[in-house]
C-alpha cells in the first residue's frame, strides 16, 4: 500500500484529533496561568479550607472505590456470564446513574435514605441518619460513580476466552484460583480503566453530594462543593482549588494509565 | 491505473467531507451560541437576580413583557455573590439586582452609578420543617441535636442570618453562648437562599434562616426573628454599563419602583423599597 501525503502529514482523524485536544487543553491550560498569576495562590493553596476540602475528598473517595470495586468486580463477573432478555434489563437499570443529572440522584436519594425517606423511619431506629453525613458523600458517590467501573469490568471479563478458563479448571485448578490467575489478569486494563474512570466521575462529583450530603467543611464540603463555596467569595480562591482538583487528578489518572498497561502482562503468565 | 487515481480522488474527497462537516459543525455550533447570546431583533434584556427574588420578579417580567411589546425578558438567578463573580469576569448582562448593597458596591466600575436603586427591602425568619424535633422558639434552635441549615457566609441571606444569630445571642432572654449553640447546629451551608428552603422543605433540616418572602406560599411554620432594623436586608437593582440596552433596563428597573412593581413585590412578602431608596427618583423618572 502507498501511503497518501496529507496536508500537515495528518490523516482527517489526526487532524480532527488535534482540533478537539486544543479544545480540552485551552480551558485547562486558561485555568492555570489565571491561577498563577493570581497573587494569592499560594495562600489559598495552603488554607485550611483547601486542604480540609482535598482530604475529604481523597479519603471519601478512595472508601468509595474500595466498595465499587470489591462489589464491582463480583457483579461485573456474574453479568458477563450472563444473557437474555432479564440480564439486559439489569445492564439498563446499572446504567440508569449515568443518565441521571446528578441533583436529581441525590433528590432520590434523599427520598429513599433522608429523614423522611422510604428507609427513613428504619434507619432511624437503628440510629442511623445519613444525610449530612460524610456517609452520605461516600453514598452519593457510589451511586454516580459505580456503574463506569461495572460496565467497564464487565466487557473486560466477557472478552476473556472461556476455553482458557474451562482448560485451568480442567487441569485441577480450583475456580478461585483459575479466576484471580487468568480471569483477572486478562480483564486487568479493562478493570484499572474502569476504575480511573469511575473515580474521576467519584472525585468530581457534586450535584448528589450537595443535594443528599449538604455542604459543610469538615465534614461534607468536598473539593467540587468548595469550590463553588468559594466562588460565592473569591475567585481567586475558587481558582487555586480547581487547579489542585485538576493536578490531583491527572495524577491518579496517570497512575492508573500505567498500572493498566504494566501490570497486566507479568500477572498474566500462568504458573 | 486508473483504479488507483479513483481510489485517491474517493480519499480526498471523503477527506474534504470530513473537514467540511467538522468545519460546519463548529460553525454552526458557534452561530447558535452567539444567536442564542445576542439575538437582537426585539430588544431582550438578560437581567442577574439573586435567588429570593425567583418567583416575583418571574412574575414581574411577564407583567413588564405585556406592557411592552417587542421586549423579553430574561432572568438569571442565583446567590447575589455568585452572580457579582460572574459580572466580575465577564459576563453579559443588562441589569443586576442584588439581594446585598455589598455586592453592587463591589462591582461598581461596572455599573451605572445614577442607576442604582433600592427596589425592595426583605426580613428574615427561621423556617421551621413539618417533621422533625419540635421548635417552639429561638432558643430552641441552641439544643443539641437541632439540624439548621443556612446559606454561606458569603451569600446576603448568609451574612445576615450570621448577624442576627450574633444579635440574638447578645440579647435577654437566650442562653449564654447562644451563637456558638446554633452554629454549632449547622448541617449545611447552602450556596443559596432557596437551597435553604428546599432543605427545610423536603424536611431533612429542622430550621433553616430565610427571608421572610422564601416562605410566603410555602405552607411552612416560621418564627419571626424580632428587633430587625428595617431596611437592613436591602435589594439593589444597578444596570450595567455596558448594556446595548440602557432605555429599557431602566424602564424595568423603573417598574420594579413603580407603584404597580411594588405591588407585585409586596404581594410576594417583600417589604417596600421607599423609605429607603438610596437613587429612587432617577430611577422613578425613567418609568413608561
Amino acid at each position: 500500500m502507498n501511503r497518501r501525503t496529507f496536508p500537515l502529514g495528518l490523516p482527517p482523524g489526526g487532524i480532527i484529533t488535534l482540533v478537539y485536544i486544543a479544545f480540552i487543553a485551552l480551558p485547562l491550560i486558561a485555568l492555570f496561568i489565571r491561577a498563577i498569576s493570581s497573587y494569592s495562590l499560594w495562600d489559598s493553596l495552603t488554607s485550611d479550607i483547601t486542604l480540609t476540602a482535598l482530604r475529604l475528598s481523597l479519603i471519601t473517595s478512595l472508601i468509595s472505590m474500595i466498595i465499587v470495586v470489591g462489589a464491582g468486580i463480583p457483579i461485573a463477573r456474574y453479568l458477563s456470564r450472563r444473557s437474555g432478555p432479564f440480564s439486559r434489563v439489569i445492564d439498563v437499570l446499572i446504567d440508569v446513574p449515568l443518565v441521571l443529572p446528578p441533583v436529581v440522584a441525590g433528590l432520590a436519594m434523599l427520598m429513599a435514605f433522608g429523614r423522611m425517606g422510604i428507609l427513613g423511619d428504619a434507619l432511624d431506629t437503628a440510629g442511623i441518619r445519613l444525610p449530612f453525613t460524610t456517609a452520605a458523600v461516600i453514598l452519593a458517590q457510589i451511586f454516580v460513580s459505580a456503574p463506569f467501573f461495572i460496565r467497564a469490568a464487565k466487557l473486560g471479563f466477557q472478552a476473556v476466552p472461556r476455553e482458557l478458563e474451562e482448560i485451568s479448571q480442567t487441569l485441577g485448578i480450583s475456580p478461585w484460583r483459575t479466576f484471580w490467575r487468568i480471569a483477572v489478569p486478562l480483564a486487568w486494563p479493562s478493570i484499572v480503566g474502569g476504575l480511573a474512570l469511575s473515580w474521576a466521575r467519584a472525585i468530581s462529583e457534586f450535584g448528589a453530594t450537595i443535594m443528599f450530603a449538604g455542604n459543610l467543611s469538615g465534614r461534607t464540603q468536598t473539593m467540587p462543593l468548595a469550590i463553588l463555596s468559594a466562588m460565592e467569595s473569591d475567585v481567586g480562591a475558587a481558582l487555586a482549588l480547581a487547579v489542585i482538583l485538576v493536578a490531583a487528578s491527572l495524577i491518579v489518572l496517570f497512575v492508573l494509565a500505567l498500572a493498566a498497561t504494566r501490570a497486566a502482562v507479568p500477572a498474566g503468565r500462568l504458573e | 491505473m486508473s483504479c488507483r487515481i479513483v481510489t485517491i480522488h474517493t480519499r480526498h474527497i471523503r477527506y474534504l467531507l470530513i473537514m467540511m462537516l467538522a468545519v460546519s459543525a463548529l460553525a454552526v455550533i458557534t452561530a447558535a451560541a452567539c444567536a442564542s447570546d445576542r439575538s437582537e431583533g426585539a430588544a431582550t434584556l438578560r437581567v442577574f437576580a439573586a435567588s429570593s427574588l425567583t418567583d416575583v420578579l418571574t412574575e414581574v417580567s411577564e407583567v413588564f413583557e405585556a406592557e411592552n411589546e417587542g421586549v423579553q425578558i430574561e432572568m438569571h438567578f442565583a446567590g447575589s455573590s455568585r452572580l457579582r463573580a460572574q459580572l466580575d469576569e465577564g459576563a453579559v448582562a443588562d441589569a443586576f439586582i442584588s439581594a446585598d448593597p455589598r455586592h453592587i458596591d463591589a462591582i461598581a466600575h461596572l455599573l451605572v452609578d445614577s442607576s442604582i436603586t433600592t427596589v425592595a427591602t426583605n426580613e428574615m425568619v427561621v423556617a421551621l420543617s413539618d417533621s422533625g424535633r419540635p421548635i417552639q422558639s429561638l432558643e430552641d434552635l441552641a439544643k443539641p441535636g437541632v439540624k439548621i441549615v443556612i446559606a454561606l457566609q458569603d451569600v446576603p441571606a448568609g451574612r445576615y442570618a450570621h448577624a442576627l444569630i450574633a444579635d440574638m445571642a447578645q440579647q435577654q432572654g437566650f442562653p449564654a453562648e447562644f451563637d456558638d449553640a446554633v452554629l454549632g447546629n449547622i448541617v449545611s451551608e447552602e450556596t443559596n437562599v432557596r437551597a435553604v428552603l428546599a432543605k427545610v422543605q423536603l424536611g431533612e433540616a429542622d430550621a433553616g434562616f430565610v427571608y421572610q418572602s422564601d416562605i410566603r406560599d410555602t405552607g411552612l411554620h416560621s418564627l419571626i426573628i424580632p428587633d430587625q432594623n428595617p431596611g437592613d436586608i436591602a435589594y439593589v437593582g444597578a444596570l450595567l454599563r455596558d448594556s446595548s440596552h440602557h432605555d429599557t433596563a431602566q424602564a424595568f428597573l423603573g417598574f420594579l419602583v413603580s407603584e404597580a412593581g411594588q405591588r407585585i413585590l409586596i404581594s410576594h412578602g417583600f417589604l417596600s423599597a421607599e423609605a429607603f431608596s438610596i437613587n429612587a427618583g432617577v430611577a422613578m423618572a425613567a418609568t413608561p
